[in-house]
């Protein structure tokens, strides 16, 4: 399989995307989010902020390689709260495309203004080709997101856990717009060599983001100003299983409040690693 | 100098459709985002891709048993999603799909039927029995289908559950014709305009260049699926990964409650439809969606900023037809500053309009005179009416019929029908013109206008005026509505005679004030009438 890497620098555009209460609220509904502003739709869950650049973005992929590639780490740099009302307009560049150990990642960051031209939003979005070859890479990486030494074997300082519902990933699918048909359907899912359904990896994300401004953030969602994590392992569509995100504080840097986090399924596996959470005080 | 307006910010023509045929766009289209929704329905029915192909395939392969290329098959639905199965797999057999108004009856119906000499007429459960009753009289009719139960299966029990057509492979060529749409006409009866790929798939292109989509969009279909709009609708949804949010048939007071649970994103508009909307109580909903531009065809001037100001998105004018496809549209970039002006826009790429008076003369700037019309991809011909379609398409020209006058900007302007202009002592007066000033009057809900017979002048204007609700003759007297009249018409414009209603008019499924029913079964025109001249009512 080859990679087209002529179109680094490469900027994808989308159409004006307007923000009103119900998007939001199905948005949140969708992730089970009883956060009270979330659930009115008066301000976004943050990873509601994936949705509008989610079109640049694979464009952006798709534009380097036709192969599969998993959502392989997000970072989310949140300046500011999407709220109901607001007119935005997202943008991706294509950021890199660099040989890693067992693969090829593709980067792109998107940038979302509002109609003043306010930067709402960027997002570092890597996906990785799993077993692709590269001879050179271009580009540059994501920015770094590890929270330092590891602190998974000390104490949590909290830790949360949410059930995933039988529609969990159709109710996602209709709030995001994110039909990838292998989060949907047994057979596709079998196709990309699954046994069972796969949920989102936003969606995992979401029912982290949740654990994050439930247990750190004090409910208030605003104040989230970085969320990132490396999707280690696939999360699959087990009714009934429960998604347990454990939040430890570190040092805080540059005025705001910092939490690692990770995300482990019931079987064990530990689906989100190296989450990153930045909080202003 | 002054600057021409143009489209010039647009992608180049054929940039956003590539496909040789619709069978090709539909298939990919369903194809490449399988699970994503092609069509909602109000009532939470949903309809992914997937199934849409299914659904076509299956009943494609049950025409191909039928069909032969060339053939047409009468389509007689409400807004069922077998409409649409209907439609692609007729396509994608070479055969060609005649619409027909799921209201219509046994004249309107009959009509069609014995012009377009179908094979197969495919109906729903309410209108199988005008089929039925039709049906001794169109001895071209073989099958006849009955579209009932749960949606999308409506047609499932004609199929075979292992046999499939691919629309991939469908042998679908350019210029087979796709569809037949019977066209209202002012006068005589209905003509069917042939159209083929070429016309939708330019029609598709140019829209997508004017108005570009993206994932997130979803488009609002509230006309009925006879017409060719929501069919280019869900075309242009499936070549952007978008979905077609449908309602069963206009309503106020459902509307804003479909836009916002299904996320509509754009409206296509027409006829009263704004002027409706305005008259719906005020309501947070109507701020509270995501639908960012609306495209109407002849948007009513007088309502234009109020539009915006109150739903909170641009409103653009639209200038089509079936015959010409996009022949004008207001440019993007010139939304905000043509809001109220009353322009449709100027011409896409590839689109000349010329404006030219009855010598076939050009006319002058400001002058109105009739649209003729050329561009690629025209509307093939009326069926069956090789003379009529000579009289509108002379020289590669289509004779809109329509009268146009464009200002030094090149911006375009829609005066009115040229056979709806009413002559009143050798002066020529538009029906629509004089429509939309009566319009404008806060205290009108809605006016038609129409000419009558003088002995005289040779003809006189008419005016049927419906009140706001609650309103009556007392609160706005004939003399009100003249004095109104007079400040912003010349003379010779203003209505002569003036008849109130207390009802709204009839009107076509479009909701266009059905003009031949003011006029039939009524002897004298004027009888009832207040009567400018003698200031009584006669």
């Amino acid at each position: 399989m080859t990679f087209d890497l002529s179109q680094l620098g490469r900027t994808w555009r989308t159409e004006e995307f307007r923000v009103n209460t119900m998007r939001l609220a199905q948005f949140a509904a969708a992730i089970d989010d009883e956060n009270p502003a979330h659930r009115t739709g008066i301000i976004a869950p943050p990873v509601f902020a994936n949705v509008p650049p989610m079109q640049p973005c694979i464009e952006a992929l798709r534009s380097v390689t036709s192969m599969f590639a998993f959502h392989g780490e997000h970072d989310f740099h949140l300046h500011h709260a999407i709220r109901a009302g607001m007119h935005l307009f997202a943008e991706a560049a294509l950021r890199g495309v660099i040989a890693t150990r067992g693969g090829v990642s593709i980067i792109v960051h998107s940038k979302t203004h509002n109609e003043q031209g306010t930067l709402v939003d960027e997002q570092f979005f890597t996906a990785f080709a799993a077993g692709a070859t590269l001879a050179g890479s271009v580009g540059e990486t994501a920015p770094k997101h590890h929270s330092g030494p590891d602190f998974s074997a000390s104490r949590p300082l909290a830790a949360a856990s949410y059930v995933v519902a039988a529609d969990q990933t159709s109710r996602y699918a209709d709030a995001s717009r994110d039909y990838a048909d292998y989060t949907l359907r047994l057979d596709a899912a079998r196709a990309k060599g699954f046994e069972q359904i796969l949920l989102h990896g936003m969606l995992t994300m979401a029912f982290a983001a949740r654990a994050v401004v439930d247990r750190v953030c004090g409910g208030d969602s605003t104040r989230l100003k970085r969320l990132a994590g490396r999707f280690s392992k696939p999360a699959f569509l087990v009714p009934g299983q429960a998604l347990t995100t454990r939040i430890w504080q570190l040092d805080p840097r540059q005025g705001r409040e910092i939490f690692g986090f990770d995300t482990s399924d019931a079987f064990g596996s530990v689906v989100i690693k190296n989450g990153l959470a930045e909080i202003a005080a | 100098m002054i600057a021409k307006a143009t489209h010039k910010d647009i992608a180049p023509s054929w940039s956003a459709v590539k496909h040789r045929t619709c069978t090709a766009l539909f298939s990919q289209g369903c194809t490449e985002d399988p699970e994503r929704p092609a069509i909602i329905i109000e009532g939470d029915i949903v309809v992914t891709r997937r199934v849409l192909l299914e659904r076509c395939e299956h009943f494609a392969a049950f025409l191909q048993q039928h069909l032969n290329p060339g053939d047409r098959v009468a389509v007689m639905l409400d807004n069922r999603v077998e409409f649409m199965v209907a439609f692609f797999a007729i396509m994608a057999n070479r055969a060609t799909a005649v619409s027909i108004a799921p209201t219509a009856q046994l004249h309107d119906a009959g009509h069609i039927l014995r012009d377009s000499a179908p094979v197969m007429a495919i109906a729903g459960t309410g209108q199988i029995e005008v089929i039925e009753r039709l049906r001794a009289n169109c001895p071209s009719l073989k099958i006849v289908l009955t579209v009932e139960g749960e949606e999308p299966n409506g047609l499932a029990r004609y199929e075979s559950a292992d046999k499939r057509l691919a629309l991939s492979n469908a042998p679908s060529e350019r210029q087979d014709i796709v569809s037949v749409f019977y066209t209202s006409g002012t006068t005589g009866a209905p003509k069917g305009c042939m159209l083929d790929h070429g016309w939708w798939l330019r029609v598709l292109d140019l829209d997508q260049l004017l108005f570009p989509r993206s994932w997130q969009d979803r488009q609002l279909c509230c006309l009925p699926f006879y017409y060719a709009d929501p069919t280019i609708q869900l075309m242009t949804s499936l070549s952007t990964r978008g979905t077609l949010i449908v309602m069963r048939r206009f309503s106020v007071s459902r509307f804003w409650d479909v836009v916002r649970k299904y996320d509509a994103t754009e409206l296509l508009s027409i006829a009263s439809i704004p002027a409706l909307l305005l008259k719906g109580e005020a309501d947070v909903r109507e701020r509270d969606h995501r639908v960012r531009g609306a495209v109407h065809a002849g948007l009513p001037q007088q309502l234009h900023r109020q539009l915006i100001d109150r739903f909170g998105f641009p409103w653009m004018d639209n200038y089509g037809s079936t015959e010409g496809g996009i022949m004008a549209r207001v440019p993007r970039a010139l939304a905000a500053e043509l809001v109220g002006a009353g322009s449709i826009g100027v011409e896409p790429p590839d689109v000349t309009i010329r404006i030219v008076n009855d010598l076939e003369q050009d006319v002058s700037a400001g002058e109105s005179g009739e649209a003729v019309v050329s561009g690629p991809d025209l509307f093939k011909g009326y069926l069956n009416r090789p003379d009529v379609t000579a009289e509108v398409m002379r020289d590669g020209w289509y004779h809109s019929g329509d009268l146009l006058r464009r200002d030094e900007r090149g911006l375009l302007y829609f005066v009115g029908r040229k056979k709806e202009l009413i002559r009143r002592s050798g002066e020529n007066i538009s029906a629509a013109e004089v429509e939309a000033v009566l319009r404008s009057h806060p205290q009108i809900l809605e006016a038609a206008v129409i000419a009558v017979r003088d002995e005289l002048r040779g003809e006189e204007v008419k005016a049927y005026i419906v009140l706001k609700q609650g309103l009556s003759m007392a609160d706005l007297s004939p003399n009100d509505i003249i004095e109104f009249c007079k400040t912003r018409l010349a003379a010779f414009k203003i209505p002569r005679y003036l008849e109130y209603r207390t009802t709204d008019f009839e009107r076509t499924p479009s909701m266009r004030v059905q003009k031949q029913a003011l006029i039939k079964d009524r002897a004298d025109l004027i009888a009832g009438s207040w009567d400018r001249e003698s200031g009584a009512t006669r």
